[in-house]
Formats: C-alpha cells, sequence, structure tokens
C-alpha cells in the first residue's frame, strides 16, 4: 500500500472526527455490497462478495466423514482463510499466513460457537447422517481476491451467501447395516436439502480512529486505526463472537459502547444483507 | 515440587507464621461461594489468591499448592479436595442440575490460588513460572537482543512470542492444542503493554511452555509472560493481567478448569493493564446476550486488578529476597 503523508493522515482523521470520510461517507455507513452467488460450480455452494474494492469469495463443499469421538451427534465444520498474491504482493509464500491465521481463527470464533455448541450459527446437529459414524463435514474456503480493507465483514458476508447457496445432497443410509461396520450411504445426485442460515450471524468491524469508531473501513483508514473491534451479532441481537484487533488498549466502557453501536448496525446490514442474497440466488436461477 | 519449600524458607518471610495461620482460618471463612446473584470476587479473590503483605507465601497457599499437586492425598481445606467418587457424579449433574457445582469445588465466582515466581530459568534475561491450579506454565525472555529474522531497519522495538506445549501437558499424549494461534494472541496481548521505542532495531523474544494444561491456559500464560517481561527488565507501561470466564448453562464460572471448558456454552477473555483500566486484548466466544457481557466484564476486570497486585507483590518479593 502506498504511504500516507502527514497531511493525507491529517485529513483522514479530521474527517472522521467530523462524520465525513474520504469517500463521503458517515461514519456508520457502509460501501455498497454486492453478493453474487453460485460463482463456484464445483463446490457445493459458493459466493463472492464485493465491498468497494475488497472482493473476497467462499465456497462451501460438503464430503462425508466421520465425526468426532467427543462429539458422535455433531457433524464438522472448519473454516480456513486464504489470502492470495493477487491481492498483495506481500501475501505470496508464507507472507499471508498470519493474517490467514488470523482471519480463519475469528471467523470459526463467531460461527461456531462454544464448544459444547451452543450458539454456533451453524447446526452441527443437523449434519449427523449416522450418529457416530457417518457426518457431513463442511469445508469452507475464503479466499482474498482484493483487499482495501475490512476483510473480516466481507469474508462473513460471503460465508452467509455462500451457506445460503449450499446445496447438500440428500443421503440414504442402508437400513440392514449392523452395528459395528460403516454403513453404506447412498448420496443422491438429484435431491438436495438447503441449509438454514437464519441462525448465522454478521461480522461488524469497528475501527477505532482518533475518539470515534468507523465501520467498513479502507485501508488508508485502517492505517491510521489504533485499534479494531470486531463483533459478530445474530439476527436475535445476541453477540456471538468478539475479538479485538490492533495493540492499543481501549476502556472497557469504550468496549461496551463499540458493542451497542454494532447490535444497532447490525439490523441494518443483516436486512441488507439478506435481501441482497436474495436478488443474487434470485439472479442465479434465471 | 520439594523446591517450592526451599524457596519459602530462603526467601527471609518478614510475616512470621502465626499471623498468617489466623489469615488461613480467615480464608477458610472466606472460602465459601459467594452467592451469583452479588458477583463482587474481592472478599473471597484476596485472601484465596494467598499472597498477603510482602508477597510471603501463607500458610493456606502453601498447602493448596501441594494439594493441588498431590492431587488427592492432603490435609487441605474440605472445599478444595475433590473426592475420586463425586467425579463422576458431577459429570451427569451438568446436564441435569441447574447449578453448576465445580469440580475443585471452587464458587462459581472464585479463582484459583496463584503461585507466581520470577527468576525460574538463568540463562534468559528475564524469566518468570505461574502455577494456577493445574494449569503450569514457564516463560522466558530473552532480548532485547538482535534478531537474524528482521532485516529491515525499524525505529521501534520487535516482538517476537511463541508458545508451545509439551507433549505431557495434556492427558493425552502429544495433543497440542491451536499453539500457533495461541503464540499471536500471546503478542496482540503484549505489544499494547510494551514500550517499544525503547529499544529500536532489537527484538525482544518471548518463549512460553505450558508444563502442565489444566484449564484457561492463555490467560495464564500472558500474565507469566508479562511477569517474565518485567523480570527482564523491558520497559511497560504496566504489567498485563488476563482472566477467562465460562458460561456453562446460565452460570457464569471465573477461571475454568479444562473440563469446565470442554462443556462451556460460551468463553470470554480479557487482558488488561489494571493501573491504567485498558483492555489489550478481548475474545468472546458462544452466544451471549448484552447483560451478560457487561456482568463478565466487570467480574474479570475486578480479578484483573487482584491478580495486578499480586504479580507487583511477587516482583517486589523476588527484588526484597535478593537484597538480603
Amino acid at each position: 500500500m502506498v504511504g500516507l503523508s502527514l497531511g493525507e493522515k491529517n485529513f483522514i482523521k479530521g474527517g472522521i472526527a467530523q462524520d465525513i470520510r474520504t469517500d463521503g461517507r458517515k461514519r456508520l455507513t457502509y460501501r455498497p455490497i454486492f453478493v453474487e452467488t453460485g460463482v463456484i460450480p464445483q463446490a457445493s455452494g459458493s459466493a463472492r462478495v464485493k465491498m468497494g474494492a475488497t472482493d473476497v469469495i467462499a465456497s462451501v463443499k460438503a464430503e462425508l466423514g466421520k465425526p468426532n469421538a467427543s462429539h458422535p451427534d455433531k457433524g464438522k465444520v472448519s473454516i480456513y482463510v486464504d489470502c492470495s498474491p493477487t491481492a498483495e504482493p506481500t501475501f505470496e509464500g508464507r507472507g499471508g499466513e498470519e493474517l490467514s491465521m488470523e482471519l480463519s481463527t475469528a471467523l470459526q470464533r463467531c460461527l461456531l460457537g462454544g464448544k459444547s455448541g451452543a450458539g454456533a450459527g451453524i447446526n452441527l446437529s443437523s449434519l449427523s447422517i449416522v450418529e457416530g459414524k457417518v457426518c457431513w463435514d463442511i469445508y469452507i474456503d475464503g479466499l482474498v481476491v482484493s483487499s482495501d480493507g475490512n476483510l473480516l465483514d466481507a469474508l462473513g458476508a460471503a460465508i452467509k451467501a455462500a451457506l445460503s447457496n449450499t446445496a447438500v445432497p440428500k443421503v440414504q443410509v442402508a437400513a440392514n447395516a449392523s452395528l459395528d461396520e460403516q454403513p453404506e450411504v447412498d448420496v443422491s445426485d438429484e435431491e438436495f436439502l438447503q441449509f438454514d442460515t437464519t441462525g448465522v450471524p454478521v461480522i461488524i468491524t469497528l475501527t477505532k480512529v482518533g475518539k470515534h469508531y468507523i465501520v467498513d473501513a479502507t485501508a488508508e483508514e485502517e492505517s491510521q486505526m489504533s485499534s479494531a473491534v470486531s463483533i459478530s451479532v445474530n439476527r436475535q441481537g445476541r453477540i456471538c463472537g468478539l475479538t479485538k484487533r490492533g495493540g492499543a488498549g481501549l476502556d472497557p466502557s469504550i468496549i461496551l459502547d463499540m458493542i451497542s453501536v454494532a447490535k444497532h448496525v447490525s439490523e441494518q446490514l443483516i436486512n441488507k444483507l439478506d435481501s441482497e442474497i436474495a436478488a443474487a440466488e434470485a439472479c442465479e436461477e434465471e | 515440587m520439594k523446591s517450592i519449600k526451599k524457596k519459602e524458607a530462603a526467601a527471609g518471610s518478614t510475616v512470621s507464621l502465626s499471623p498468617s495461620r489466623i489469615l488461613a482460618r480467615q480464608n477458610q471463612k472466606n472460602l465459601h461461594p459467594s452467592p451469583s446473584t452479588s458477583p463482587s470476587p474481592s472478599p473471597s479473590l484476596a485472601p484465596r489468591l494467598g499472597l498477603g503483605q510482602g508477597g510471603v507465601l501463607t500458610e493456606a497457599l502453601h498447602i493448596q499448592i501441594e494439594g493441588g499437586m498431590a492431587g488427592k492425598i492432603s490435609n487441605t481445606p474440605a472445599t478444595y479436595t475433590p473426592s475420586p467418587t463425586s467425579q463422576d457424579k458431577k459429570r451427569s449433574s451438568i446436564f441435569t442440575g441447574s447449578d453448576w457445582v465445580r469440580p475443585d469445588g471452587r464458587g462459581l465466582h472464585q479463582c484459583r490460588p496463584a503461585f507466581l515466581r520470577t527468576g525460574a530459568v538463568n540463562s534468559a534475561s528475564g524469566s518468570a513460572y505461574a502455577e494456577f491450579g493445574n494449569a503450569k506454565v514457564i516463560v522466558s525472555v530473552f532480548g532485547p537482543r538482535e534478531s537474524k529474522k528482521a532485516m529491515m531497519y525499524s525505529d521501534i522495538g520487535r516482538l517476537n512470542c511463541n508458545v508451545s506445549y509439551t507433549s505431557f501437558a495434556t492427558p493425552i499424549h502429544g495433543q497440542a492444542s491451536d499453539s500457533k494461534d495461541l503464540s499471536s494472541m500471546l503478542h496482540k496481548a503484549l505489544e499494547g503493554a510494551i514500550i517499544l521505542e525503547s529499544f529500536p532495531k532489537t527484538t525482544v523474544d518471548v518463549f512460553a511452555l505450558v508444563l502442565e494444561s489444566g484449564g484457561s491456559d492463555l490467560p495464564v500464560v500472558i500474565s507469566c509472560a508479562s511477569l517474565a517481561l518485567a523480570d527482564a527488565g523491558i520497559m511497560l507501561y504496566d504489567m498485563v493481567a488476563s482472566v477467562s470466564m465460562s458460561c456453562l448453562g446460565k452460570n457464569l464460572v471465573i477461571d475454568p478448569v479444562s473440563e469446565e471448558e470442554s462443556y462451556q456454552d460460551g468463553g470470554l477473555m480479557i487482558t488488561c493493564m489494571p493501573s491504567r483500566n485498558e483492555v489489550t486484548q478481548m475474545t468472546v466466544t458462544g452466544e451471549w446476550s448484552t447483560p451478560k457481557i457487561h456482568e463478565a466484564m466487570q467480574l474479570c476486570l475486578d480479578a484483573c486488578s487482584k491478580l495486578g497486585k499480586i504479580m507487583r507483590s511477587c516482583l517486589k518479593e523476588a527484588v526484597s529476597a535478593t537484597q538480603e
């Protein structure tokens, strides 16, 4: 990213203090969001989300697998984000690894809930086919194609869209399977089950610049941040995950204030995202 | 560890044993779990965490450590000894009972006694050893020194963190749980507290080794690491204390053990600098309502400030021991 001069830095900070950002947005306004679903035909579900110049693709692949011994009645979900060198030349090879780990962990925290499975955005029990033997393994892969700030929100939105686009094939278990053997599972080619994504939360990153918070920061604004808090809120207004990024310390009352701001913003974002996803799905069907 | 007894004898105790026995008896009174509706760890935490005036190990804390490590045989206060038969009962009561009974008999808002010692590793610039119940961590700090990895000039210092588990840390051999993630979390927690401008062009390496994973590992690692940094003489804005909470059903449980962590519905970890009242790192997993987050944050911050005081008294004791 090109370095910023002192004048530019002051311009960004001053603008945010006066509720006018460099691209004319208010502090709590998102950039226009474009959603496209079904971009990857080989995957069970996929989506591409563009927020300004930030471009991410999420793909969902469902495969048969064996459930964890500690949770035999639940399926497995694994989330992994890859930062492509097309976004930044520094991402080549191992350069993007730290950012990928950070994004993957933050997404896992927001979407998968606690260890006992409570509060997960994805209902893991619905992924179980034969308890203790066969379950669906969902592999969610995110790809950062172009980065202009606010990657986490874009990835969260892309995963939500990809999950709504996901069609898990129906399976029929052979009825005469004995208890020890692996049961025979017949994967249907025609019938599919749609994923229930009403419980999937959205992620809102609040970036603190000076004394104010902004939503959906561009890369320039992120370079001026003191710290950022990413909060995942679901439709019922409950917090599903929170990650603080950035080194500076924050007063606890500020964090609580950020949580209430995030809840307020989330209502509009969830509605906007749902309508965009529905429009994209309708487009795809034509 | 027998070395604890020797260290206690070596560190000239400024407080004689008899007042501490009285303190211990007071501790035992306060060990009864506080009602979960009035969360204030203050009466139960301070004596529980054991290090009283001048940071000398009180009798109670000394016994508790023995009890914690021996596991079964001990003459500890009754609330701390887990009886082997009741273990299975507790497992079933998670799902049926409404109030969670903790495996080590602590109250819901009671933290484990903290044992902290600096100077554990001689060859490092600074080091610390921490034992919080069964979680045992040793951290060593090297630096500021030249780093071969860092090719570019930088006018502020660099911090490099690494957290690793020993293969015997968990009950199942070789099962290291996401230690890559922990290294970056430790880095983020500490970088806000270190005055990086004080050592330009050089790097400070922090190496944490988890000897035994007893639940709530990352908070223990963070607290121990900040103690090691202070021991190494690295300039810090403030000590960094960290506490985590678990949500089990409708109970909020502070400082969970591994069993509680595996059943938790949600977790909250806060790392803060107590004297500056600043949160450097916060992670929340699972579903939480806003009032619950408020309550959990209050409890954690209160516990962090008490832990910060204990860390400071540990450092003071180390200095006074060397002066004698």
